[in-house]
């Protein structure tokens, strides 16, 4: 293995390679399929969208040159480049974007991206570089799922060999251990610079870690330990360059509608206001993330910046729990109820050190006030399957992975309550009903964030979740990479024009 | 040398045994101003990723490391006593019923086997000793039957039957306290395989759920903090080693002691 990715590199003989590591081997490229982290970053490279997110998280058109959005948001019209080509020469046209679209309709086509579709009436292709898409009614989250990769009309579905449109090509996928691109030389915004790039399955964080350190791979994401203190030596300042923005995701306590414990706004709130989150932030992030208020991320446009973080105030938590009826009455330093403990399990999945830490550290503060909390870590399949599938809970300690469009309708809307579907804390409230359907129909972008900012008030005053903490994306890339620039959207979005100079290359044969 | 480092070891035990409840507190509390330093006074072995002091963590750990491996190889003794004892007792259907069991007990791998129990059952400390006792047992099992077998042939066995004693009475008072040496043996050395087990279980996060610590699960944290941390793998990563490794001792003193 090891002189595989040292003495001769990959098969091909111009510029240079980026290596990266991958936790987990991708269980399918073809877009539709592709719904694991590992999946869908290698399927970006190999397939593009009609519209994609910008560096500043703005639709821009992708396979789409441009659209125009009609009729009140009743129509939405693509118009395609002409210039395109798929990897295997045949020049992409509106048919293939049909063609996905069928598939994606097909009920037979085990995709999970189905649901965005659903609101679509009909697509029509009057030529082939025109695309009118008309809607049941006006849906704002329907634009941006035009990013879903376009699939080859002409070509079957393979996932182990698929062929896009995009940046590049997959030339060699061997199970376990690498899969390896290749630059699209007839890729319609110019050839990438980047003659490979190769994503290396390492299934463990401090294995990969240990090829970082021995420059067998040239970008890493990191814990906040290894970004603070294992990175912090002269060999790693002189090799790589740290980068930091914040996350797309945030991490919360969701708490379980249906035990009486939870359904007390009162006792949520003291629940909220007994943990101490920036406590959380400085010892388990070591400092790298912000607090949370709620479920939008600081900086888009759903973001209220007038709602405040709950504060730490023990002191309020233990009223509002005596005011919601919870007294210590047998003296034993818990609350307790119609003689019953207020005692519950906070569930957490295995495999993530600082959702862990973060439970001990919660069960402590909640202590503090008067709550027998348990912790329990679970394997993830067993913790979705057995446990809030089932809604065999009473809180969980996650995090959301969010998309850039700021749709809460699968999360928090009380249609979403059924055994597998997201609204797995069964929350419930007409008015935020009624503002989630709101904001799925208003398309300018000033009109909808004026939605969201009420929905963010409702959603902190209500707390349904704990929200806590916005973590921080943490990384390390090689000195030798050119042109990298982080950005709200992460650094993936320029990939394809980072170069390294001609004598910096370490990848030649 | 085999003979005293695993009598001085458990000794030690012992001793950190009895001084673990005075711990209990320590062991919990958290000192954020105190993360992940090395070992120095006040905290002599460094603290964790949480400010906790890892000298009582690790005695504390000793604790729920040995309780649940003495609990696993007590369920497995148990039921590989009864059920070897009943099945060269008995022979015949019986004795082919009880080894066609233990003949598919040992086709599992049986570390998934305890994987797939835990994730049905949920981790808990009794959760686990219990599972790793009960996927234990076979070993025991063909031990006792195989002494039972040689054992009811004996003279005392026929004298005792001349004199009229009943079936459990014989098992209880005469069979299974002949068979016991082999048994207590497999014991020790069934010690060793259990703390690793338990060791192993937690580590993967499984186990013993935190804020509890065990040797196992204080590794966890140090796979995480590896690089920065070396007190965090190297102590309970030693206390492991020696205790396997002085009930691996015992064991075979033992074993040469009966001349099995």
């Amino acid at each position: 293995m090891t002189f595989l990715f040292s003495s001769t590199p990959y098969a091909d003989n111009s510029g240079d390679a980026f290596v990266t590591a991958s936790i987990a081997e991708p269980s399918s490229l073809i877009p539709l399929f592709a719904s694991d982290s590992a999946s869908a970053q290698v399927s970006r490279l190999i397939f593009n969208g009609l519209v994609k997110y910008d560096k500043d998280l703005n639709l821009t058109g992708d396979l789409a040159e441009r659209w125009e959005v009609e009729e009140g948001g009743f129509l939405i019209t693509f118009h395609l480049r002409k210039n395109v080509h798929w990897q295997d020469g045949q020049p992409f046209t509106s048919a293939d974007v049909a063609f996905t679209f069928e598939k994606l309709k097909d009920p037979s086509t085990p995709t999970p991206y189905g649901g965005d579709f659903e609101k679509v009436e009909s697509l029509e292709t009057p030529d082939a570089y025109t695309v009118r898409v008309r809607y049941r009614e006006p849906f704002s989250p329907g634009l941006s799922s035009w990013s879903m990769g376009i699939l080859p009309k002409h070509l079957p579905l393979r996932s182990r060999a698929p062929v896009g449109t995009g940046p590049y090509i997959l030339k060699k996928w061997v199970s376990g251990e690498y899969l390896e691109l290749h630059a699209n030389k007839d890729y319609f915004e110019g050839e990438p610079s980047i003659a490979r790039t190769v994503y290396r399955v390492i299934p463990d964080e401090a294995t990969a870690f240990l090829e970082l350190q021995a420059e067998n791979i040239d970008f890493l994401g990191l814990s906040p330990v290894q970004f603070k203190r294992q990175t912090d030596t002269p060999f790693f300042k002189s090799t790589y360059v740290k980068h930091s923005f914040p996350a797309f995701s945030y991490g919360y306590i969701g708490y379980n509608f249906e035990n009486p414990f939870f359904s007390d706004r009162r006792v949520r709130k003291a629940l909220g206001l007994a943990i101490h989150k920036k406590e959380i932030i400085d010892v388990v992030l070591l400092g790298r993330g912000k607090v949370a208020t709620g479920p939008f991320l600081p900086g888009t446009s759903a973001f209220n910046p007038a709602v405040e973080p709950s504060p730490f105030d023990p002191v309020q938590a233990r009223a509002l729990l005596e005011e919601a009826g919870w007294r210590d009455t047998d003296h034993d330093g818990f609350l307790d109820k119609e003689g019953k403990r207020f005692s519950f399990t906070l569930l957490t999945n295995v495999g993530n050190n600082e959702r862990k830490m973060a439970c001990e550290i919660i069960q402590r503060r909640w202590r503090d006030v008067g709550i027998d909390v348990r912790i329990q870590v679970l394997e993830w399949s067993t913790l979705l399957k057995e446990f809030i599938d089932k809604r065999r809970f009473e809180a969980v300690l996650l995090g959301w992975q969010l998309s850039p469009d700021p749709d809460l309708y699968a999360i928090f809307h009380s249609r979403k309550t059924k055994p597998g579907e997201f609204n797995f804390v069964s929350y419930k409230n007409a008015e935020v009903d009624r503002l989630i359907e709101e904001g799925r129909q208003i398309f300018p972008e000033e009109d909808r964030a004026k939605v969201y900012h009420r929905l963010h008030e409702i959603l902190s005053d209500e707390e349904p979740y704990t929200f806590l903490f916005v973590p921080e994306a943490l990384f390390a890339i090689h000195k030798r990479f050119q042109g990298v620039e982080p950005g709200v959207a992460g650094i993936g979005h320029n990939f394809i024009r980072w170069h390294v100079h001609e004598d910096q290359k370490k990848y030649k044969v | 040398m085999s003979k005293l480092l695993p009598l001085a070891w458990f000794i030690f035990l012992g001793g950190i045994l009895l001084a673990a409840p005075f711990m209990v507190e320590r062991s919990v509390t958290m000192d954020f101003t105190h993360v992940l330093e090395p070992p120095a006074w006040p905290y002599l072995l460094g603290t964790d990723s949480l400010g906790r002091d890892l000298l009582s963590r690790l005695v504390c750990g000793a604790g729920i490391s040995l309780g649940v491996s003495f609990l696993a190889v007590f369920v497995s003794i148990v039921v590989g006593t009864l059920l070897g004892a009943l099945a060269g007792y008995r022979g015949g259907l019986m004795d082919r019923a009880v080894m066609a069991f233990v003949d598919l007990f040992l086709c599992f791998p049986v570390f998934f086997l305890i994987l797939a129990v835990v994730a049905i059952l949920g981790p808990s400390i009794w959760n686990i000793a219990v599972i790793i006792g009960l996927t234990s047992w076979m070993g025991t099992a063909r031990l006792v039957r195989a002494e039972v077998l040689s054992l009811r042939e004996r003279e005392f066995v026929l004298a005792a039957r001349a004199l009229g004693a009943g079936r459990k009475h014989l098992l209880f008072q005469h069979l299974i306290p002949n068979a016991m040496g082999p048994v207590l043996v497999n014991a020790v050395l069934g010690i060793a395989s259990a703390i690793l087990m338990e060791a192993g279980l937690s580590f993967l996060g499984i186990g013993v759920q935190p804020p509890a610590p065990s040797w196992g699960n204080i590794l966890t944290d140090a796979k995480a903090t590896l690089g920065v941390a070396w007190w965090l793998a190297l102590f309970p990563g030693l206390m492991i080693f020696f205790t396997v490794l002085s009930a691996n001792l015992l064991g075979e003193e033992a074993q040469k002691r009966y001349h099995l």
